[in-house]
């Protein structure tokens, strides 16, 4: 039955630079969207790419070089700061992971979480793919219990149901015609169609298609 | 070095969002007053063989997405679009013939050409000569729509689409629209990729973004 709220999906990796951007520039306009439900599903970009005969931008060395450019120059105008890491890309399996078992297990801290990576490894060039560094980052929310954090690391290698939910909103992801990221999937209220949006470039354009308002780039910082 | 921006808009017809990207520049060009604007035809298909690029309808979920985003853009944009039934259509003498125009005529003449809708809106194939000069005749008549076709298999025309072609992939595109822009008072060139880079243009020069549904400014004679 169709929701009596719009809603937004966010299919995300943390490897993807315009997924931070993406991330940053959503939260910020949605904070004029009260009567949106919004959700963030993880995804292993890698799988969608290659089920859907895709290739990640960085395969192409003109490509990549006018994605740090462009980035960089979101940055200058949003200012929302953004480096790119000197380790890239890298495997995002294992935060991927323990951000689906969040998801589930510590709902109220997960998008807090998601955050967090982002900024460990698009700001500080943290490399994300590592326990420890999962470890540091995510204890200080999670009320500094590293015990926790240290159970979700488990699960997120030894937990086949946490390994088969990440795996099964990845093949959600491919079903829905999801060919990168971010992708939102957008749902007017009182509709069932599923509406398809690709790339950090598209929240105006979602904004118009919701007729919600929209800041623009050079107000983000104000929000 | 030059006093004024600039921006020089790599273009080819066959490309639905140099379509857009063109109908947005030329919305935008009679508010910017000190930025010189140059549309210049490249070919496509040498630009993403040059870059090793590939397009986007090459990956079907991509193309299926296409489809709905060029409708979603139309619809905000107020910019008319019915997607042709030969596409991709060799636009080489369509590209060629407006590499002639640009040499010829005056700017605002050859922009009336580009901005020609047969394409995107009436769904002619532009990859056929004698449409293509019926097309262009509308605009500048048929003696010298004919002239310009003849003139389109001189070595220097066809030269110049490749140099064309050539200076975009060294400026680094890898598709189109591409926009090469430089500032003010510099010499850097600064390369933007996609008719969805208005927003960061217009912030990039300090200019006002006017958002997807820009209006047309009338026409002026």
């Amino acid at each position: 039955m169709a929701a009596t709220r719009a809603s937004i999906t966010c299919y995300y990796d943390l490897i993807s630079p315009y997924t931070y951007m993406g991330f940053k520039l959503f939260n910020r306009f949605r904070k004029q969207w009260p009567n949106v439900d919004v959700t963030f599903r993880p995804m292993l970009l890698g799988g969608v790419m290659n089920e859907v005969k895709n290739q990640p931008l960085f395969a192409f060395p003109s490509k990549k070089s006018h994605m740090v450019a462009d980035l960089d120059r979101i940055s200058g105008v949003t200012g929302i700061p953004f480096k790119f890491p000197q380790k890239f890309p890298i495997n995002t399996v294992l935060p991927m992971r323990v951000l689906t078992a969040l998801q589930i297990h510590e709902a109220e801290k997960y998008e807090q979480c998601i955050d967090k990576l982002f900024d460990e490894y698009f700001i500080h060039g943290r490399d994300i793919s590592q326990a420890d560094v999962i470890q540091q980052a995510l204890s200080p929310i999670l009320h500094s219990n590293t015990a926790k954090v240290e159970s979700y690391l488990q699960r997120a290698t030894q937990d086949q149901e946490i390994k088969k939910i990440f795996k099964q909103y990845t093949d959600e992801a491919v079903a829905k015609g999801v060919f990168g990221a971010p992708t939102f999937i957008v749902r007017k209220a009182g509709s069932d169609e599923e509406l398809l949006f690709f790339g950090s470039d598209r929240i105006e354009m979602i904004a118009a298609t919701l007729g919600l308002p929209y800041a623009g780039l050079t107000s983000v910082s104000k929000l | 070095m030059s006093a004024r921006s600039s921006i020089v808009c790599y273009y080819d017809v066959v490309s639905p969002y140099s379509y857009y990207g063109v109908k947005l520049l030329q919305r935008y060009k009679p508010q910017w007053k000190d930025v010189d604007v140059e549309l210049r035809p490249v070919f496509l298909a040498g630009v993403l063989s040059g870059s090793k690029n590939q397009a986007p309808g090459n990956v079907a979920a991509k193309g299926a997405y296409m489809f709905k985003d060029l409708n979603r853009l139309s619809t905000a944009s107020g910019i008319p679009m019915n997607f042709p039934s030969n596409f991709p259509a060799m636009t080489v003498p369509a590209s060629r013939l407006l590499v002639v125009i640009q040499k010829t005529e005056s700017v605002a003449t050859y922009e009336q050409c580009v901005e020609k809708e047969a394409y995107w809106v009436e769904d002619k194939d532009v990859s056929q000569q004698d449409i293509l000069i019926n097309v262009v005749a509308l605009i500048i008549g048929t003696d010298k729509a004919t002239k310009y076709m003849q003139q389109t298999s001189d070595k220097d025309i066809k030269q110049q689409l490749i140099d064309n072609t050539n200076e975009a992939i060294e400026a680094g595109a890898f598709g189109a629209p591409t926009f090469v822009i430089k500032k003010a008072g510099s010499d850097k060139p600064h390369l933007f990729f996609g008719s969805d880079r208005f927003e960061v243009i217009t912030a990039f020069l300090g200019l006002p973004y006017e958002g997807l549904a820009i209006k047309a400014s009338p026409a002026k004679l």
